[in-house]
């Protein structure tokens, strides 16, 4: 059962992939547009892979004058196909809704002067969750008390994406050290990240809380215990070829692939509210800048998913419409057929310069 | 339609093509320098190294040792590149005029529009890349160097100028059995260049002045034959850095690097020298303790390499002092002098 539910869930990766294969993210040049022409491009967090498969084939079966094209990438990656590459996208849809205001209001269509977006719904969130295989070292022993203990023990290998490119990249280097100090582990970020890296990414304690600093380089050791992939989602299939032990995944993505998971508590899961001002005590900061538009600075804050239409979109009704099918009955259905918990009504920043469309589904954000 | 589809899917070519997932970005992008070169024709590539710059032109380029193998991609969605023969220049032939490309460095490269993709020179030495099957994109190990070069040249002929200009970063194999992520692959690369590996960091010292002393700063002032001092431990490692007292020296009053920069009334007066460090904690060290004592430093060195993480970037050391006094971490001094 479990092997079927990896089939499942890798083929609908599949799916979604070929659907982008005509994007122009290859080291591809920057300006213009990409994907197919006449198609609805979304750009959207890998960690809806699994829903916006479903999503995208019901909407089309519904709206069959309309193609889809579902890419998905890491969240910062994403949104930078527009902010900084300028290239044409209907909907874009980070794991992170910070980064649209971050990236998008304050970045300019060259062609059209217009800020790449004016409003953002946030409409899901999820929980940070520790994932495994049932061939994992120690899988018949690990539980939500000793989790730090096992992950850290002699030959095994943890997962993590790259807090440089994946909003969960940054999102794992802050629940562990928010598990610093949850459990009362002084050291346990540098247990778990110290030596590892040729360059390290380190942790201070500052007046505002802990600061995070990821360096330019993020390159492992040989024989590191962490291994580092682009996205989350690239570590999925290592879990399941044995080629790591664990990985920070966000809860429904461990769930839509039949992964075991440990739960964490509330406090480090990153998914309350209610800790909003716990997450708040630490602070990931890219020691670089890559990214021209990017302010590479991320403060602990619960997990929301935004969406936005850019200004730029090559067919806006039609967003319209894919984003109100997704907010609406059937993307709640799907969302949930696929662990995926969502926010409703959606909480949208500039209420006001919403789509009219959009705005039965949402409420003004605080 | 959505279990239909599912049914129909025969396990292997499920999982042959599901890990088309894995992959890397793929958003490079750039163009040419205007630079003057130093031959014939339009400069297209800038190499900045450790001992000056120099801009090439494609003919120069193509005139540099060859290095050929197969290079091919796979994009952030997916896609896969097949390897084809790629050829062009490898980075440390490249340096070769400009100060070669020491081991202990990165390089930057760089496209026309400011795309930027940094690796260290040690992982260019190691050939260390993620590598995938050409055909199920799966992660793959494969035998043989992995280079990065500067390539001019792919399937035999000049990259297409209007998309991906003249010259491409491509991590090359000697036999066709891989594919790289396609944001190593940058487009239009314009300019390479060496750049410093180590983090940065602030000292802030504070007394009657206040200073930022930033890493440069500190280490120009560590340096052999400035204010650099070594002391050794009771296990032989050597810790390398500046005396306390010289650093409270420059903020103890308004005398910052004149002569005697180190106020030795105030200090036979007596103060307190509190140091904090990143984690929070902090100690404090009697002027009378560190009173021209060189045996007491603040160490930016261990056995000559950077600090281990537990005390990096600074850690306080010396004569008589307990390891659990020794604060690493060390983000602020600062000199509780009397006020006037």
């Amino acid at each position: 059962m479990r092997r079927l539910n990896w089939i499942c869930a890798l083929f609908w990766i599949v799916i979604l992939l070929c659907a982008g294969c005509s994007d122009g993210a290859d080291g591809g040049a920057s300006g213009g547009s990409a994907g197919d022409e006449g198609s609805l491009r979304v750009l959207f967090a890998g960690s809806l892979i699994i829903p916006f498969a479903q999503l995208e084939e019901e909407f089309e079966a519904v709206h069959p004058d309309v193609e889809v094209n579902m890419e998905g990438h890491g969240s910062i990656q994403a949104i930078r196909i527009v902010g900084d590459l300028h290239e044409e996208a209907d909907l874009v849809i980070t794991a992170d809704h910070q980064l649209i205001p971050m990236l998008l209001y304050g970045t300019k269509d060259p062609d059209s002067g217009l800020p790449y977006a004016e409003w953002n719904v946030i409409f899901a969130t999820n929980r940070m969750a520790l994932a495994y295989s049932p061939e994992s070292a120690y899988a018949d022993e690990v539980n939500a008390d000793n989790w730090i203990e096992v992950i850290n023990r002699e030959g095994v290998r943890l997962g993590c994406s790259d807090p440089r490119i994946d909003a969960n990249g940054y999102r794992v280097l802050m629940t562990v050290k928010l598990a610093e100090y949850y459990y009362d582990r002084p050291g346990l970020f540098s247990e778990i990240f110290g030596g590892v890296f040729r360059v390290p990414v380190r942790s201070a304690e500052t007046d505002t809380g802990a600061l995070i600093t990821v360096p330019e380089i993020l390159e492992t050791k040989s024989g590191s215990h962490i291994v580092l992939r682009p996205y989350s989602v690239s570590l999925l299939p290592l879990l399941k070829s044995g080629e790591i032990d664990y990985a920070f995944e966000y809860e429904s993505v461990a769930k839509q692939h039949g992964l075991e998971y440990i739960s964490l508590p509330p406090e480090i899961d990153l998914s309350d509210q209610a800790y909003a001002d716990t997450y708040a005590a630490v602070t990931v900061k890219l020691d670089f800048q890559r990214y021209a538009s990017v302010k590479p600075e991320f403060r602990g804050d619960p997990i929301r998913y935004g969406a936005t239409i850019p200004s730029n979109a090559r067919d806006p009704e039609a967003s319209e419409l894919l984003l109100a099918f997704l907010l609406g009955p059937e993307g709640q259905r799907i969302m949930a057929d696929n662990y995926q918990p969502m926010i409703m009504p959606a909480p949208a920043d500039n209420f006001n310069d919403l789509p009219e469309s959009i705005k039965a589904f949402c409420t003004p954000a605080d | 339609m959505f279990m239909s589809v599912r049914r129909l899917l025969s396990p292997i070519l499920c999982l042959s093509a599901g890990v088309l997932l894995l992959g890397g970005l793929g958003l490079a992008t750039g163009c040419s320098s205007d630079e003057g070169a130093t031959g014939e024709g339009e400069g297209v590539i800038e190499v900045v190294g450790s001992e000056g710059s120099k801009t090439y032109t494609l003919d120069e380029i193509r005139d540099m040792p060859a290095t050929e193998g197969y290079w091919g991609m796979k994009s952030s969605t997916g896609r896969i590149t097949p390897p084809v023969k790629t050829k062009g220049v490898n980075l440390d032939d490249l340096f070769e005029e400009v100060g070669g490309l020491p081991d202990d460095q990165a390089v930057g490269i760089v496209a026309k529009d400011g795309y930027e993709m940094t690796v260290s020179v040690a992982q260019l030495r190691e050939g260390k890349f993620i590598t995938y099957d050409m055909v199920t994109g799966d992660e793959n190990d494969v035998d043989g160097p992995l280079t990065a070069i500067v390539a001019y040249e792919w399937d035999g002929q000049p990259f297409d100028p209007q998309t991906d200009g003249p010259l491409r970063m491509a991590i090359v194999s000697p036999a066709q059995n891989q594919v790289t992520d396609g944001h190593w692959s940058v487009k239009w690369v314009s300019r390479v260049l060496v750049k410093a590996i180590e983090q940065d960091w602030v000292l802030t010292l504070t007394g009657k002045l206040t200073e930022e002393m930033d890493r440069p700063t500190f280490e120009t002032g560590a340096a052999e034959g400035c204010h650099g001092t070594d002391w050794t431990d009771g296990e032989g490692n050597v810790w390398t850095g500046i005396p306390l007292y010289l650093l409270v020296g420059r903020v103890d009053d308004d005398n910052v690097h004149e002569g005697p920069a180190y106020n030795r009334d105030l200090a036979e007066a007596g103060y307190q020298v509190r140091i904090a460090a990143a984690d929070g904690q902090s100690a404090e060290i009697a002027s009378d303790a560190m009173y021209y004592n060189k045996e007491l430093i603040v160490a930016y060195k261990l056995n000559g390499e950077a600090l281990p993480d537990d005390y990096w970037p600074l850690r306080l050391v010396g004569k008589d002092m307990q390891e659990s006094d020794m604060l690493g971490q060390i983000t602020q001094i600062e000199a509780l002098v009397p006020a006037e």
